[in-house]
């Protein structure tokens, strides 16, 4: 049985707007080094790069590690593996509407 | 209670699922649990307040964090508790913008905001201004009188006795139950080994001598 418990509202809504940070900073990398390898590391093409949004939840749990939050949520009986998916699930989100607003202007 | 390296904050995390156990079950609340994880025995009303790792978040302000954490939990009226706690100057700062003793005492409103059933509170007050030690002391007692099963660690023996019904002494690998903390300073054993205060018996077997003395 699936058993997920969100954090309170406030929290959910940091760690959403950090997984955004996340997010951003993750494909300006990206797009970055694939300006300096000439090549086209990240996909432009209309569809989700799951990899970017694997990436993103390994850091919102590098994050969540490195600020030791994970005992506030464990306390409140949030598991460490509903964080990560947030950040999951908001960098999904923002792929979506990137290859939205790229299909957009195809 | 039990000598530093004894096991104690390790048993304590083990029981509350922070770290996993070489092997064994663990039963809580007649459920038993292979696999305990904090997260799930939280929802069941356990809550773990370990020494070396802050409870509260260092990125948001504290105020901020009450809040939700009140919002979340079915326990005491917030303002009440950071008057008790005496918090209302630090709600606008974030924890490690606070001393240690106002981290413990913020932390120790936020136990008492999550309301627990079992609280594991490994050496809640530790090097602690004699003040914060006293409210820490009355907020164990306090979630004691709303039925709160409650476990320290610590090596404040004086305080710990205070509060405490049952001493169990950690010790080569394994616990003992010793009682009530007066039977408990009864255990010639116990205080030869741990509370360092020797009697008649321990005293027959172990020879102390000053330094001083062995001088000519």
């Amino acid at each position: 049985m699936l058993n997920v418990s969100l954090p309170a509202r406030f929290f959910t809504v940091r760690l959403i707007r950090r997984a955004a940070g996340l997010w951003v900073g993750a494909r300006l990398t990206l797009a970055v080094l694939s300006f300096l390898a000439s090549a086209s590391v990240v996909s432009t093409a209309p569809v989700i790069t799951w990899p970017v949004v694997l990436l993103v939840a390994g850091l919102a749990a590098i994050e969540g590690h490195r600020r030791k939050e994970f005992l506030l949520f464990a306390n409140l009986g949030v598991a460490p593996s509903t964080v990560v998916m947030l950040g999951a699930v908001t960098a999904l989100v923002l792929e979506l509407m990137l290859a939205a607003v790229v299909a957009g202007f195809r | 209670m039990g000598r530093n390296g004894a096991g104690k904050s390790t048993l304590l995390k083990i029981c509350a699922g922070w770290i996993s156990a070489d092997h064994g079950v663990l039963t809580y609340r007649g459920r038993t649990y292979a696999r305990p994880r904090l997260h799930e025995l939280a929802r069941a009303g356990l809550c773990l307040f370990p020494a070396e790792q802050p409870l509260l978040s260092p990125s948001f302000l504290l105020g901020e964090q009450l809040r939700a954490i009140a919002r979340q939990s079915r326990g005491t009226a917030l303002q009440e508790v950071i008057e008790r706690f005496r918090l209302g100057p630090l709600l606008n700062l974030r924890p490690p913008a606070l001393s240690g003793g106002e981290r413990r005492r913020a932390s120790f409103a936020a136990v008492e905001l999550i309301a627990p059933c079992c609280l594991l509170a490994d050496e809640p007050l530790r090097d602690l201004a004699p003040l914060d030690a006293e409210l820490v002391s009355a907020s164990l007692r306090s979630l004691r009188g709303k039925e709160c099963a409650i476990v320290v660690t610590g090596h404040e023996v004086n305080s710990i006795f205070d509060l405490a019904d049952e001493v169990v002494w950690v010790t080569g690998g394994t616990t003992h139950n010793l009682g009530t903390p007066t039977t408990a300073c009864e255990n010639w054993q116990f205080r030869r080994e741990f509370l360092g205060t020797l009697d008649a018996r321990a005293r027959a077997e172990v020879t102390v001598r000053h330094p001083l003395e062995e001088t000519p």
